[in-house]
Order: C-alpha cells, then sequence, then structure tokens
C-alpha cells in the first residue's frame, strides 16, 4: 500500500479536489490510473500555472438553474435554483405577516410565497407579461450569489462563456450583458448555443438534441457542430409540465369534491418536484404500449387480458422458451408492482397540516405518461382512479384521435412523434447522420427510463409507418400480404445467409465504431456545461465575443 | 408567534440611477395589460456613465405647497405620462423587493454622500479563509483546491454538520493512547458515516483526510469527462501533449483554426484536413435495460434512500441515491472589502473604498405603536391608528429630516391614508454621552433649545409638533386609517390586507469639506469640528444632503369591526367580497401625489370618535 508510507504521503500533497479529473488528470496520456493523477509534478509546472490565468468562466443560464464553474472540469462548481424566496426582500421572511388556515382561519405559519411556476424560473419566453427589470434584478442576485459564495474570484479578471439555449429572447441575452458589463465588469464574454454543446458532450459531431428544458422542448440538429435553426422544433411539454401533471394529480387524490383550489396554493412545488425528481420514473415501451393497449380494450368494453398464460406460446403455437432476460424482466414487473411511496406533504391551508400519502411506485411512471406520451387534451385523473388514465373512448381510438383539437401546433404531438417530425424535416444527409445519433438532455431526460422511452416510441413509430416517408402509409398489412402471393418467399437457407450477411454487415460497422445507418440509437451526453468546459479547455478564441467597450459604447450585442 | 412587524426596509438609490435597459424597440413587446412605462419609451437612454437624474429629487419639484401648484403639477403630469406612480415609490411593485433593505444590509459612501446597498458595490477580495478551521488559504492554491479546505473539515452530506474522524474499533484501552486505525468520518448530528457507503469509505490514517479521500472517490462521470478530453485533445492534432499546458500546440492550432476561418468553408487545404474530425470511439449509448435496473433499485430502495433536491445540488454530479454521497469538504469563505461602483475606479486607490456601514451615516428610524392594545397583524379598518416614528442621529452633526409620504399608500386599490403630523424636524447631534453630564449644562441646554426652537419655528404654523425629543433623537407622530379590505390573500397573490408606507427621507446636515483621504477615522474628523479647526485647516462646510425612500410596514389590516365605519366620503367603504373598488376613492388611488402633509388643508387625518387624539406631550427638555 502507497498511501502506508509516510515519506510518499508528504511527497505528493494532493489537495481536495471535488471533480478529480481537471486539466490535471489529462496531463498525462492515460488519465485512468490514479498514479498519474496524484502525481504532483505533473501539474506544478509553471507553465500550466500561467495559463490558468485566462481560463474562462463557464456559465449556463437555464430557466430554473444557473450553473457556474471553471473550464476544465468536469462539474459546475455552483448549481443555483430559482426559488421563490429570490424574488424576496433581504432579510424577510416570505411576504410579511402571517397566512390563515382555508377551514379554521387560524395562522398557519409565515406568509411564504406559495406561487405557480412563475417565482420558480427566471424567464418566461413569453416576455409580454413579465418585466425584464424584475429579471435582471434577480439574475443580478444569481450572479453575486454565484460569485461571492462558490466561485470566490473577482469578476473582473474572468472572461466568461456564457451557455444559452438555442431560443433565448435577444431582449434577455441584451440584458444579460448589460448587466454583466455594468455590474460584474467581465473583459469579454462569448456567447454559445446548448445543443452543440450538449453534442460535444457526447462526444459527436453531429445529433439531433432533444432537449427537455423546464418550459420546452426544444429539438435542434446539429450537423457538424453546427447548429440547424431552420430546423429547429419546439414543444411546451417539458419538465413544468411534468410538476404540473404530478401536482395536479396529486390535489385530485386527496381533494374534497368540488374544490376549485389550484395544486400549487395548497401544495409547495418544490416538494412536489423534489419528489418527482427522487422517484419519478418512465415505463418502457412495451409496458407503455401494453398498458395502451389495455385500455383500448377496457374502451370497447373486453375483459382484461390475462398475463401469462398464452404467452408462452407464439401465434404459430411453438413454445417459446423464457430467456434469462424474460425473467429478469418478469422480476423487475413484480418488484415495481409491490413497492410503494410514502410521501408527507405540508398543506397548511387545509384542515390538517400535513397530508400523508401512500402510493403505488408504479404511480409515480404516470406524471411522465401524461406530460410527454399522451395526447394534450388528456385529462389529469387522481391517483384514485384505476390505471391513472382515462380510459379513451371508442370513437377517439377509431378516429385515431384526429381531429380532437382544432388548430393542431406541435404542442400537442407527443415527445416521439415531434421527434419523428424533426428528423423528418431534416435534409435527408443531416437526417441520415442524425438517426442513429440522437442525445436527449435536459432537466426531465434524467428522470429513469424517459430516454429509452422515446427512443422505444420512436422506433415503434418508424416501424409502424414503415420507414422514414412523408406520406404515412394506410395500409401496410394489406401490401405486405400482396406482396406475400406476388413475391416468392425465400427459402429458408436463404434467409439465414441473408442474415448472416447482415451481420457481417454489422461487425464491418461496429469494427468502424460506427453503426449501421438507419439504426435508431441514442447517446448519452454530459451535458452543455461539460461541452463548454471541453471547448474552453481547448482554448480556440469564440468567433463571436462580447466586449465590454464595445458594447458599452453600443448597448447591443 | 412573535409578530414580524413593524419593519423597515430602506430602498437604496442605485434603484433609480441604474441605467436602464434599451432593448425595447422590436425584441419587447409592450405588455397589453400595462400601459407602457417611461422604461418601454426611453429610447434616448443616457450614457451609464452619466447617471439617469435622480428620481428621488423630482418629487421635490412637484412638491407644491399651494394646491394650485399640485393641480398644475398634476395636469401637466396627466398629460404628458401617467408620471406620478413612476414618481411614488411603490413597495409592491415587483422590483422594489430587490432594492429594499434593512439598515443593516447597507453602507454609505462618504464621497458621493449616497447609501449603497450589496447590489452596487464592487467586492474585492481580501484573503480566503475556512470557516471551519479557520485557517487562510494563499491565493495561489484556492482555485485548484476547488474553493475548499484542504484540511480536516468535511461536512455531512446529509444534515451538513461537520463531520468528525473517528476510530472504527473503539479503544478499549487508556485514553492516552492513539486509536488504531482504520479511522471513518462520522456526522455527530444525524450518525452518518462512510463506513455506510458503498463502497465503504476507510481511512488509514487520521490525518489529512483530503488526499486519501481524493484516491478512494472516484466517480464515473470524471472518467467520462477524462475520455471526451483526451479524445478532443488528439483530434486537435496532438495526441501526446494536452492542448490545455502546451503553448506550441496551442499557438499551432489557432493558426490552423483561424486558417480555417479565413479561408472559408469549402476548400480543402491541408490544414483542414488535419482537423477532420473523427467522433468519439464507441460514444457511450443509451441502454433501455441499464434504465430499468435503475427504476428497480429506486423501487427497491424506496424513497428514504434517495437524495433529496439540496442534497443532490450540492455534489457535483448530483448523485440519486444517498449511498453514493461523498463528504462534503467545507466552502471557503472570503473576507472582501467594498468598493464605491460609482466613479470608473482604479485599483490602486484607496478612494471610494467604504469604511463604515450605512447604519452609521444615516438615521435609523424606528416606529412604534402609541396605543399598545392594537394588534398590528389586524389593524381595525376606518380607525386612526397613530404610530410613533422615531428618528436616531448617528452623525455627530445636527440634521434637519423632512419626511414626506404619499397621502394614500400607492400600488394598490385599496389605499390607506397616511399622514405624518410634523413633517419637518431636526435631529440633535450624536454627542457623547458624558458630555452632557460632564459639561453640566453648558452645551447641552442651548443646542437643545436651539434645537426646540427650529422645530417650533417650523411648525409652529401648521399646528404640528414633534412628539418628542431626546439627545439625538426625535419622534414624530405618524397617523394611519387603512380602509376595510376583503381578505382574498388566498387566491389574490398580492397581499392587499399589508400595510406598507412608503416614506421619503431627506436628510440635510453640514459637513466638513477637506478631509484626507488617508484619515484612518472616516468620522473623526466629523465628530471635533473645534478641534480640526484648532489645528488650523481652513473649517470649510458644506451642506450635505441625501433622500431615500423607506417602507415602514406598518401591519396588516384585520376585519372591520361593528361600529367603525368610514367617515370620509372618499375612504372606501365597506364592499361585497371579492370585488375591488375601482374607482372609488377616485384620484386617490390610482395617482397618488406626494403632499407636503399637513399642509392645513385638506390633508388633515380624518376625525373619528374611536380615535380622538390624545393631547401632545410636550417636548421634552
Amino acid at each position: 500500500m502507497s498511501s502506508r508510507d509516510p515519506s510518499r504521503l508528504s511527497a505528493t500533497t494532493t489537495p481536495y479536489k471535488p471533480s478529480s479529473t481537471s486539466f490535471r488528470s489529462s496531463t498525462s496520456g492515460n488519465p485512468t490510473t490514479p498514479q498519474s493523477r496524484l502525481s504532483a509534478s505533473a501539474f506544478s509546472s509553471p507553465g500550466g500555472s500561467l495559463h490558468q490565468v485566462d481560463e474562462p468562466l463557464i456559465f449556463e443560464v437555464g430557466t430554473r438553474f444557473f450553473r457556474a464553474g471553471f473550464a476544465n472540469e468536469s462539474a459546475p462548481r455552483c448549481k443555483i435554483g430559482i426559488t421563490p424566496d429570490m424574488y424576496g426582500r433581504v432579510g424577510m421572511k416570505g411576504r410579511g405577516g402571517t397566512r390563515a388556515n382555508r377551514l379554521t382561519g387560524e395562522a398557519a405559519g409565515p406568509r411564504i410565497r406559495n406561487t405557480g411556476s412563475e417565482e420558480w424560473e427566471l424567464w418566461t419566453n413569453d416576455l409580454r407579461l413579465k418585466d425584464l427589470g424584475v429579471v435582471e434584478d434577480l439574475m443580478e442576485r444569481v450572479l453575486r450569489e454565484a460569485y461571492n459564495k462558490h466561485l470566490l474570484i473577482e469578476s473582473k479578471s474572468k472572461r466568461l462563456i456564457i451557455i444559452l439555449p438555442p431560443l433565448v429572447p435577444v431582449a434577455l441575452q441584451n440584458m444579460l450583458s448589460q448587466l454583466l458589463f455594468v455590474h460584474f465588469q467581465p473583459p469579454t464574454i462569448t456567447y454559445l448555443s446548448s445543443p452543440v454543446l450538449s453534442c460535444l458532450a457526447a462526444g459527436l459531431r453531429s445529433a439531433l438534441v432533444v432537449d427537455i428544458g423546464w418550459q420546452e422542448t426544444t429539438i435542434t440538429p446539429v450537423y457538424e457542430l453546427r447548429p440547424l435553426t431552420s430546423f429547429i422544433k419546439i414543444s411546451s411539454r417539458g419538465s413544468k409540465s411534468l410538476v404540473e401533471c404530478f401536482g395536479q394529480l396529486l390535489w385530485n387524490t386527496f381533494k374534497s369534491k368540488g374544490d376549485k383550489e389550484n395544486w400549487w396554493r395548497i401544495l409547495n412545488w418544490a416538494e412536489v418536484e423534489d419528489l418527482l425528481s427522487r422517484c419519478g420514473w418512465c415505463r418502457s415501451s412495451s409496458d407503455a404500449r401494453e398498458a395502451a393497449r389495455q385500455r383500448a380494450r377496457n374502451a370497447f368494453g373486453l375483459p382484461r387480458e390475462k398475463e401469462g398464460g398464452e404467452d408462452e406460446y407464439n401465434e404459430d403455437g411453438e413454445y417459446i422458451r423464457k430467456t434469462s432476460a424474460d425473467i429478469r424482466a418478469q422480476r423487475r414487473r413484480e418488484t415495481i408492482e409491490e413497492a410503494v411511496v410514502q410521501t408527507q406533504f405540508k398543506t397548511p391551508l387545509l384542515k390538517e397540516r400535513t397530508t400523508s400519502l401512500t402510493l403505488p411506485f408504479e404511480a409515480m411512471a404516470v406524471p411522465a405518461e401524461y406530460a410527454f406520451f399522451l395526447p394534450s387534451w388528456t385529462k389529469v385523473q387522481s391517483f384514485k382512479t384505476p390505471e391513472y388514465i382515462p380510459v379513451p373512448s371508442p370513437e377517439d381510438l377509431m378516429d385515431g384521435c384526429q381531429g380532437r383539437v382544432e388548430y393542431e401546433d406541435e404542442s400537442d404531438f407527443t415527445l416521439p412523434y415531434l421527434v419523428f417530425l424533426a428528423l423528418m424535416r431534416c435534409p435527408v444527409d443531416v437526417r441520415a447522420v442524425c438517426i442513429p445519433r440522437i442525445v436527449i438532455t435536459g432537466g426531465a431526460s434524467n428522470i429513469p427510463g424517459l430516454k429509452s422511452r422515446i427512443l422505444g416510441d420512436l422506433k415503434d413509430l418508424v416501424e409502424d409507418r414503415g420507414g422514414w416517408d412523408i406520406v404515412k402509409p394506410r395500409n401496410l398489412t394489406e401490401d405486405a400480404r400482396r406482396r406475400e402471393l406476388v413475391e416468392k418467399r425465400p427459402k429458408k437457407v436463404e434467409l439465414e445467409m441473408l442474415e448472416s450477411e447482415k451481420d457481417d454487415l454489422r461487425i464491418q460497422w461496429e469494427k468502424i465504431g460506427g453503426v449501421p445507418p438507419g439504426t435508431i440509437r441514442g447517446v448519452e451526453t454530459m451535458g452543455a456545461w461539460a461541452g463548454g468546459s471541453i471547448l474552453s479547455g481547448a482554448r480556440i478564441k469564440g468567433a463571436v465575443e462580447v466586449e465590454r467597450e464595445r458594447f458599452l459604447s453600443t448597448h447591443r450585442i | 408567534m412573535a409578530s414580524p412587524f413593524p419593519y423597515i426596509h430602506i430602498s437604496c438609490p442605485c434603484n433609480e440611477e441604474r441605467p436602464q435597459l434599451i432593448a425595447v424597440d422590436s425584441a419587447r413587446p409592450i405588455s397589453p395589460t400595462k400601459s407602457p412605462t417611461k422604461r418601454d419609451l426611453a429610447i434616448n437612454l443616457p450614457d451609464p456613465q452619466t447617471p439617469v437624474q435622480r428620481r428621488g429629487l423630482q418629487p421635490a419639484v412637484s412638491f407644491g405647497t399651494t394646491t394650485t401648484d399640485d393641480d398644475d403639477e398634476f395636469d401637466k403630469d396627466n398629460l404628458t405620462d401617467d408620471d406620478d406612480e413612476e414618481n411614488n415609490f411603490d413597495p409592491r411593485d415587483p422590483r422594489s423587493a430587490f432594492s429594499l433593505f434593512p439598515i443593516e444590509n447597507l453602507l454609505y459612501c462618504e464621497d458621493c454622500h449616497q447609501i449603497r446597498c450589496p447590489r452596487c458595490v464592487q467586492d474585492e477580495i481580501v484573503c480566503w479563509y475556512c470557516p471551519s478551521c479557520l485557517f487562510e488559504v494563499p491565493s495561489s492554491t484556492v482555485k485548484s483546491d476547488g474553493n475548499r479546505c484542504t484540511r480536516n473539515c468535511y461536512l455531512c452530506p446529509i444534515c451538513t454538520a461537520l463531520l468528525s474522524v473517528v476510530s472504527i474499533n473503539p479503544s478499549s484501552g487508556p485514553a492516552t493512547e492513539t486509536p488504531a486505525g482504520p479511522f471513518t468520518l462520522f456526522c455527530n448530528h444525524c450518525h452518518w458515516t462512510t463506513a455506510d457507503l458503498q463502497p465503504s469509505i476507510q481511512l488509514e490514517k487520521p490525518t489529512s483526510i483530503s488526499t486519501q479521500l481524493a484516491k478512494l472517490t472516484s466517480s464515473p462521470q470524471d472518467a467520462e469527462f477524462a475520455r471526451l478530453k483526451q479524445h478532443y485533445a488528439q483530434q486537435l492534432g496532438n495526441a501526446q501533449e494536452d492542448f490545455a499546458n502546451s503553448p506550441a500546440a496551442l499557438t499551432r492550432l489557432m493558426g490552423l483554426y483561424a486558417g480555417l476561418g479565413s479561408s472559408g468553408t469549402g476548400r480543402k487545404g491541408r490544414g483542414v484536413k488535419k482537423l477532420e474530425m473523427k467522433e468519439v470511439d464507441r460514444p457511450k449509448e443509451v441502454a433501455e435495460e441499464r434504465e430499468m435496473d435503475l427504476v428497480e433499485r429506486l423501487a427497491r430502495a424506496g424513497l428514504d434512500a434517495t437524495t433529496n433536491t439540496k442534497q443532490r445540488i450540492a455534489h457535483p454530479h448530483e448523485p440519486r441515491f444517498l449511498s453514493e454521497l461523498k463528504p462534503v469538504a467545507v466552502l471557503l469563505r472570503t473576507k472582501r472589502s467594498k468598493r464605491c461602483r460609482k466613479p470608473e475606479s482604479k485599483v490602486q486607490t484607496t478612494r471610494f473604498r467604504i469604511r463604515l456601514v450605512a447604519l452609521n451615516y444615516i438615521p435609523s428610524l424606528s416606529v412604534k405603536r402609541i396605543d399598545s392594545s392594537i394588534s398590528l397583524t389586524s389593524l381595525i379598518p376606518h380607525k386612526t391608528h397613530r404610530f410613533l416614528l422615531g428618528v436616531t442621529n448617528p452623525l455627530f452633526e445636527q440634521i434637519s429630516v423632512s419626511l414626506l409620504t404619499p397621502q394614500y399608500t400607492p400600488g394598490t386599490y385599496y389605499p390607506s391614508r397616511v399622514t405624518i403630523l410634523c413633517p419637518q424636524f431636526t435631529v440633535n447631534a450624536n454627542t457623547d454621552v458624558w458630555d452632557d453630564a460632564l459639561m453640566s449644562t453648558k452645551p447641552a441646554v442651548p443646542s437643545l433649545t436651539a434645537a426646540g426652537g427650529t422645530a417650533r419655528a417650523t411648525s409652529s404654523s401648521n399646528d404640528a409638533t414633534v412628539f418628542e425629543q431626546k439627545r439625538n433623537y426625535t419622534s414624530v407622530i405618524i397617523e394611519v386609517v387603512p380602509p376595510e379590505i376583503p381578505d382574498i390573500r388566498d387566491t389574490g397573490i398580492h397581499d392587499d390586507r399589508l400595510l406598507e408606507i412608503p416614506i421619503f427621507v431627506r436628510v440635510e446636515f453640514d459637513a466638513e469639506v477637506d478631509r484626507d483621504d488617508d484619515d484612518p477615522a472616516g468620522g473623526g474628523a466629523l465628530s471635533k469640528p473645534s478641534s480640526a479647526a484648532a489645528a488650523g485647516t481652513s473649517l470649510l462646510r458644506e451642506r450635505v444632503e441625501y433622500s431615500y425612500w423607506c417602507v415602514i410596514g406598518v401591519g396588516r389590516v384585520g376585519d372591520p369591526v361593528e361600529g367603525i365605519v368610514a367617515s370620509e366620503p372618499n375612504t372606501p367603504v365597506r364592499t361585497p367580497f371579492g370585488t375591488p373598488v375601482k374607482g372609488t376613492p377616485a384620484r386617490g388611488s390610482r395617482t397618488p401625489r406626494i403632499v407636503r402633509t399637513p399642509t392645513g388643508t385638506p390633508v388633515k387625518a380624518p376625525q373619528t370618535p374611536a380615535a380622538a387624539r390624545t393631547p401632545l406631550r410636550p417636548t421634552r427638555p
């Protein structure tokens, strides 16, 4: 053991590093060996410290969270969430006075800010109803906290790299520059677009970046590290709608009949969001399809199909042997079915100060269904209704859910369909590159199962439609049958040969480290902030830098 | 429950002199609900270096003492802009929450004679230190240490209490014997220990914990990040050297990149070919199996095994389970000096460095109720509530104070009527307590009589007088008549029943002009003008004047009480629930004007039988 050796230890006085791979770990050729990581000589060279001086700070500005940190580190130094407290005055908790219980009128604690989403976010994309001055003030507060509490650095000395969502309003960007240059006085600011950096942080050069953000989901094709802004698709389905669905489900579960109160007045937004981020999950594609099928059967009055039993044989009557994966999946399903979640919410305005709920773990997958995978007009039920999702009417099923919304827009589409549309609209070359490189990022993508669900649904969708054709084929099965009658059926040997050819192709692709074209594949990313960190570590001067003096003379980016 | 009322917040003047934003033309549509404010219409915005004319001073122009002036001013304002609301400070405006501070949080710049809030000062870091072990950290290592203490200060990731190092095998022997390892970090508060982790962390020595932890903890994200970084470093042309640390490689790359930029996209030069980049080998793919395993683990572990938002944010890679949490090293703190941001500061000068807090310069206000039977959390509508507004002078000069308040509290449909009985008065200097006693009555009597004289002189015509005057303290009476307000606090976002009074405070005093920058004691020269004169410096005195808005949170208006009804025609009368009286307090509420109260005529407080005036006490000698 090297650490037992006192002389060694005294030699390697490695200071604490929360992110152990910063510029140091990559100084050697092989960063994974701890020996080289800890060698003091590798990073105490004078050259390194000299260069450190002009390393920029990297800020990522999101609607809910602000991340800040240094270049060449794997994680931001701080992540500051926007809470209603930040909208309040210094030295005053809540809004002064007390609030009262709705029924008894007794005092129920200080008047904390129990608001809707608007005080949990930095800005709204609809700036008509938002006072930009408030955004500026709040931003200033957040930045000051980041500088003074976490970065511990004088703001004047450091260049800035700011990562913004692709569709941030120009007014906001102007405001941000103004604020920074006046209050914090950095020499220059470089703005970078988050999808490109997400793509970079996935190790790719082209990708379809699906950013499930707070207010909206943006789907941006990135080709050779350039965002194709004219092909961006936006949906209002985002983390906000996810939390809203969950809150509504919870409130529907225990509210008394006819109570028209908003859920966020009763429940604290933070508690609801916290619970969702802790144990929210998303059903797998096959499970969800099965559930939808059961609902459809239910709609037509058919009994629920029993599980097991018939599954053991396929259509031809052949016995299907259960693979170990099947058994595992079965066991997993049982585990999930048995699990429950016990929670407690503070509900000071109700008769009871706290409300305890015991929910099945399965129910935690429902908000994601509502928020991302059900049509937008689906009414949010409660956790008391069976299946938690309303049974569609037969008419809807027959219509294929058409014509329900008079003026349909992209927010009405489910997320996988929107991804499909986004790919569809891309030029064919871009599409070919992007299909095996789908990067799903953003706050909600941390929900386990969501990424694979979107990809799985997308695969099903493409299969159903029979490929990437703009015209939706109406009668696929008929076509297939006709073809079967006309065409000669290949023999079994030929089929096997075909398969082996395909295998060869696959192996060939794998050898060069790629995937066969047309395969839908998702790629994990480390997030836009890490991308910015990598990029600024490469020390390439940004093509567009906003300089302080110039900005202050024109007030325009 | 302790009542939070009354409180006093002071609005920093930087709120008004800030350069406004100009992203108006196309980017910011004018909101349909709000009438366009000045901010929307201002196209010719001034240079940020030259401050906008302070809004605080504008009211002084429009404060006509005669009613005709007032009306003229009002009409003009009405024609040009909806300007009156702009002039008045509105505590309900969402922006005002960012400029209001308790007096303890404010600073004062001696050079600009202006209040400075945490937002309008520039921080300069003096040193870094660990709040736990109080060791100072040299600036060269701060950043590479991750802004964290590298000694043995670690916090519990669950409850953020300080962890202590304990031996796994508690020694049964004598206490003098040093305990034998291995050691763990243990939280005395929540009994969390690093031995619980998966895999558990055990240290071999009780010292230099950071070194040992750095070896034991490594996250997959860090490895992934390193892999990516290395990949890009290789792609950028130099597989051997890290691009971050090799200046030669760097300049070459820069050259390549610049060449690419200038030559355009289509050309296939030599440099371009070199920059042809590949994707990372085998990017991490999204795997359904892995995600579903996570779900299963969640289901099995239950809610209690997961981290909450706060714990998650505190860690760099946001772990999902409690078992993945690591001890958190204590975040360093800084000692900072503040500098007034007003001038484009040259770093070397000590000028504009703020030395003392505002509490030492600006008079502190206090509010007391006269009648102790009234409850601040439920003020009675239509009743005249009287409060004592006290002003304490921290300066060694006598100050004259004038208080101005809108007749009706702004920003709400339910304005309360506010009257300050004696809006102009003086507060005596903050002389040494012992001066009075030691010098017997010689200095005390003339100053007090002079002060009393001035106070009377200004107020005698208005039949109002100060309530009480002490050494450096003067108090006046402020009368508040809240209207009847329907209780909509559960439905409305704004709490209409919260009664906050904005008051414009203007302070004037004579101060010495000539003050050396290197004078160590800022207030020292001020304190002894006579000694300064004796030293031979020319005793230049200048009139210093500053003004600011402050907001007094008086209390909350309660439910109406039988028998006390509106006694004046323009106070809002009882209205059905939930229908705000829009036009009833006609001009008073929509366009509250600052009037100099009491001007003798109509602004006087309503004389309700319930609030019979208590006779004012005479000024105490």
